[in-house]
């Protein structure tokens, strides 16, 4: 009810005036006959101002008549006054009907698909393979048929077991399910063959599972040579041929070199910033550059994407630190300290992530050579690792 | 002109059924605790300050001027006398002023 009195309101209201003996009985008989009325006020004797909806003014004359007033009209507010005042501009109401069509259109296009389940298949490749089947940004979602993409997708993809087109609005999700792929120990299972060392060091654990080794711990072995072989010899049978299996733990040695200076320069931050925003197109970034450039600043990015038929978007926020550069002269217990934090996040960063089961053993540090103004400084680093690939042979 | 004494007797014995349907129905709501105003269709008054009154219950307005409002419910006249007294909404069963409102009174109808 109220909804409908709200409607009636933005249509259109009038401020009324009625002038007669009987204004009670004139208010009294809207009230009866359902006539919404409000904001009335008495400003003379006999006079009485009010409000009222558009579509509930035709209905006054029968109660004017009855209490002989006279009705005024005083001013006219809402929507359909307004478009009484422009019906002429013709151009005017082209142009919103066409914004109108125009957003109702937009709405029956695909603007954004998003993949989810995806492992070792690269995003772009489903994208092509969705191209390929009929579905991109742009496409029109009237007469979509989703089973026929996904049939003509698992075709056009050989490694996918499942796929769903969910299209919600202006997206499309589409969710995949892989096909699940033989481990690496699973295909070894029934092919003979060696393992093979691919980093040299000295062993340190060997356990056995299948083939036989000759090596034993503390032998030194070089990159490329057979770890486990695939044969079990007996003095009684003959040679038997097998798959090798085994760990093999291996001490391998790295190194960490770098050169480092007395005198260094160091950012000082003055504590002051500035801001600006800008915007990204497909990585390539424009804002409102206004700094000093006799200063130095710390660039430091907040931003958010949109994706737009294909193309990225981003709204950048930036934030510049400005900082000073300051000479200072460091002692040597400095500089090593600096050279072991930056070697352990050596091992930590580059070392580790690429050994398998890799452990830090110990590290040596080891000056080379030593000036008036710069040390050039080595680690020796030993790491406890597994070692070892498999290798069919022919 | 006159009644019949069997006819007197009837009316009598009808008149008195009224009343005792009428006493048990009150009765009844009674026992419900239900809000009188809803029981017996009493005009129900809320006040905020002196600047807003709203009346709720049947109503009619029978005089309306600038500085005095005389508003008819079911069992009693409502007299507010303020100035610049205005009618914020009409319905069917509220009626809210507004204004400067110095004084209220009640006639008995």
């Amino acid at each position: 009810m109220e909804l409908e009195d709200g409607i009636k309101r933005i249509n259109g209201t009038v401020e009324v005036e009625i002038q007669g003996f009987f204004t009670e009985r004139f208010i009294n008989l809207c009230k009866i006959n359902n006539i919404k009325i409000w904001n009335i006020k008495n400003i003379v004797n006999g006079i009485v101002r009010f409000n009222i909806a558009l579509k509930d003014f035709k209905k006054l004359k029968v109660i004017a008549r009855k209490t002989k007033c006279n009705i005024k009209i005083i001013s006219k507010k809402g929507l359909y006054f307004k478009f009484f005042k422009y019906r002429k501009r013709r151009l005017a109401f082209l142009l919103i009907l066409v914004f109108i069509l125009i957003s109702i259109v937009s709405t029956t296009f695909i603007w954004d698909i998003d993949i989810s389940g995806n492992t070792y298949i690269s995003q772009e490749k489903i994208y092509d393979a969705l191209k390929e089947s009929g579905l991109y940004v742009g496409k029109n979602k009237i007469g979509i048929k989703t089973k026929k993409i996904i049939n003509s997708l698992r075709v056009n993809l050989s490694d996918i077991a499942w796929a769903g087109i969910e299209i919600d609005g202006t997206h499309a999700h589409v969710k995949i399910v892989e096909k699940t792929k033989l481990p690496d120990s699973a295909i070894n299972e029934n092919s003979i063959g060696d393992i093979i060392a691919n980093k040299s060091g000295i062993i340190e654990k060997i356990t056995v599972e299948n083939g036989t080794s000759i090596l034993n711990v503390g032998e030194y072995v070089e990159e490329g040579r057979i770890l486990i072989e695939g044969k079990i010899y007996s003095e009684f049978l003959e040679t038997k041929d097998v798959t090798a299996k085994g760990t093999v733990m291996l001490k391998t040695q790295y190194e960490y070199k770098n050169q480092y200076y007395y005198n260094v320069q160091e950012k000082e931050y003055t504590g002051k910033s500035k801001y600006s925003i800008g915007i990204g197109i497909n990585d390539k970034e424009n804002y409102i550059n206004y700094l000093d450039k006799s200063l130095n600043y710390d660039i430091i990015k907040n931003s958010k994407d949109i994706n737009l038929f294909g193309n990225n978007i981003s709204f950048i926020l930036y934030r510049f630190d400005i900082y000073n550069l300051k000479d200072k002269l460091l002692t040597k217990d400095q500089i090593l300290e600096r050279a072991n934090i930056d070697c352990e996040n050596y091992i930590k960063d580059e070392i580790l992530p690429n050994t398998k089961n890799g452990e830090l053993l110990d590290k040596n540090l080891v000056i080379e050579q030593e000036d008036n103004n710069k040390i050039n400084i080595k680690f020796e680093i030993n790491i406890l690792e597994e070692v070892g690939y498999f290798r069919e042979r022919t | 002109m006159g009644i019949d004494r069997k006819e007197g007797k009837k009316l009598l014995k009808k008149i008195n059924f009224k009343n005792k349907v009428s006493v048990a129905k009150e009765k009844f709501l009674e026992k419900l605790n239900l809000p009188d105003e809803l029981v017996y269709d009493y005009a129900k008054i809320t006040m905020i300050e002196n600047t807003e009154i709203l009346i709720e219950g049947s109503n009619n307005i029978v005089d309306y001027y600038d500085n005095y409002i005389k508003v008819q419910t079911k069992n009693i006249y409502i007299i507010i006398d303020g100035r610049n007294l205005n009618i914020n909404e009409i319905n069917d069963n509220e009626l809210l002023i507004s204004g400067n409102i110095t004084n209220i009174g009640y006639i008995s109808r």
